[in-house]
């Protein structure tokens, strides 16, 4: 066992993780046993592997780790949690065989562009000669899979030890990883597309006017510009017709910049940096 | 310049001296002025130099006086444009005087005032705004984005009343924004040089 870790052992736990994920083959153990076997076949203490987290830390390259960062390194793991029903859901999988599951697959995130289609769903029951609850419920329970893992964007790995509870096949777990890896940002944007709105940004148009006169006064010289805002709101676009005099729009020009100006702070890419 | 046959015939009761001693205009004058500046259409009536005056004339002349206030305002009438238009009247060269050294004395606020008059869209006065961090939604999570909310205070001349305008923009947006702004900005400041 040793030997397969040969002069990596040293640099760490997460390293030794890694490296046993890249050389692939049949995973028949979950990471925390693998983690607990890797801890005994290396020369460390368990205690200072405990302290460490469990897979590398990699900066991105001209980031550094303040010691007082306000937030602590990105959690290790995040796995997803499947309920019993969601198991049964997703059962039948293995044997319905490959292309059905793609089938499913397609259905499942057909779903989530476009809602529901029971009809589809006959359609392919049909097809694939599987009864329609099944298939119901295995869109379902793919679509809970999906969107779950899209929401909380899990890595691959987290991907892959989420989903062999089940105890699927390599070849269907990649099949499902596949899936997940190619939708995963459609699903982001339709997702995002969920979340509470404020009236936003669409478009500005100006125009620049002098008032020359008017009914209660003549020769005028009153330089004003004039903007129309274009704004998303609940999916409907609105226009507000504003009017500024130029020491205001300069004004606004100047503190919109600061605005911008904020995002580089030390403070703010300090915070950004940490998030991550 | 031209004055209404009813604001002739007013000016006329105010250029006649026994109607209308010299403290008696001079009052009248000052009344006519505040009552439009001030917007209060019966100040400086109650003048103990008007006292002794028809109220009906009174009225009468009061009327005529803002007319020719409005008027001269209104077409930013000079000094030798209003005098003629008050020798048509009948009045003698000190009243003219008078009246021109007070419609002087006015003259800026009259013009504000005037300028102020009529439908105009909505007038931007200041802009505040908010940075924030999105870091998750119960839809999403690692979302990571900044986000702006900038509201723009906006003053409606007709009504007083701010309807102010609020919207989130995210940092391409904004820059698109003070972009676009600074176009106008340009824009204006090539426009002022012609």
């Amino acid at each position: 066992m040793r030997g397969g870790l040969s002069s990596e052992g040293h640099k760490g736990l997460g390293y030794v993780t890694s490296l046993q994920r890249s050389s692939a083959g049949p995973r028949t153990v979950s990471r925390r046993s693998q983690i607990r076997q890797a801890a005994a076949s290396t020369s460390l203490p368990p205690a200072s592997l405990q302290e460490r987290p469990p897979r590398p830390l990699r900066p991105r390259a001209g980031a550094y780790w303040c010691r007082s960062a306000p937030f602590p390194a990105p959690a290790a793991a995040m796995l997803l949690v499947l309920s019993e029903a969601q198991r049964a859901d997703l059962d039948f999988l293995p044997r319905a065989g490959a292309a059905a599951v793609g089938e499913l697959g397609r259905l499942a995130v057909e779903l989530l562009r476009r809602g529901a289609a029971p009809r589809a769903c006959e359609t392919a029951s049909r097809k694939l000669n599987i009864d329609v609850d099944t298939i119901q419920h295995g869109v379902e329970g793919l679509t809970y899979l999906l969107t779950e893992s899209s929401k909380l964007m899990i890595s691959e790995t987290d991907f892959q030890d989420s989903i062999h509870v089940l105890g699927f096949s390599d070849e269907l777990n990649k099949l499902l990883l596949q899936l997940y890896l190619e939708n995963r940002k459609e699903i982001r944007s339709v997702l995002g597309e969920l979340a509470p709105k404020l009236p936003s940004y669409h478009n500005l148009e100006w125009r620049l006017d002098v008032q020359l006169a008017s009914r209660s006064l003549r020769q005028q010289i009153k330089p004003a510009v004039t903007i129309k805002l274009h704004l998303n709101e609940n999916d409907d676009q609105t226009a507000h017709v504003l009017q500024t005099d130029p020491s205001t729009l300069l004004h606004l020009i100047q503190q919109l910049e600061q605005a911008l100006g904020e995002m580089k702070t030390n403070h703010c890419r300090r915070i950004v940096r940490n998030m991550k | 310049m031209e004055l209404s046959a009813y604001a002739q015939g007013g000016w006329r009761l105010l250029g006649d001296p026994r109607r209308f001693p010299l403290r008696s205009y001079a009052a009248l004058l000052r009344a006519a002025f505040r009552s439009l500046l001030l917007g209060h259409s019966q100040e400086g009536l109650d003048d103990p130099d008007l006292k002794d005056i028809d109220p009906m004339v009174l009225k009468h002349c009061h009327g005529a006086a803002a007319m020719c206030i409005l008027e001269a305002g209104k077409q930013k009438a000079d000094i030798s444009a209003i005098s003629t238009c008050l020798e048509d009247c009948k009045l003698d060269k000190e009243r003219i005087e008078q009246f021109c050294t007070e419609y002087q004395k006015n003259k800026d606020a009259l013009e504000i005032l005037l300028g102020s008059i009529g439908r105009s869209p909505l007038h931007i006065t200041d802009v505040s705004w908010r940075l924030e961090y999105q870091i998750k939604n119960n839809q999403l999570h690692k979302t990571y984005q900044p986000s702006y909310l900038v509201t723009l205070n906006v003053e409606n001349s007709d009504s007083g009343s701010h309807p102010d305008v609020s919207f989130s923009c995210t940092m391409e947006q904004l820059q698109d924004l003070v972009g676009k702004l600074k176009d106008a900005a340009k824009s204006l400041e090539r426009a002022s040089q012609m």
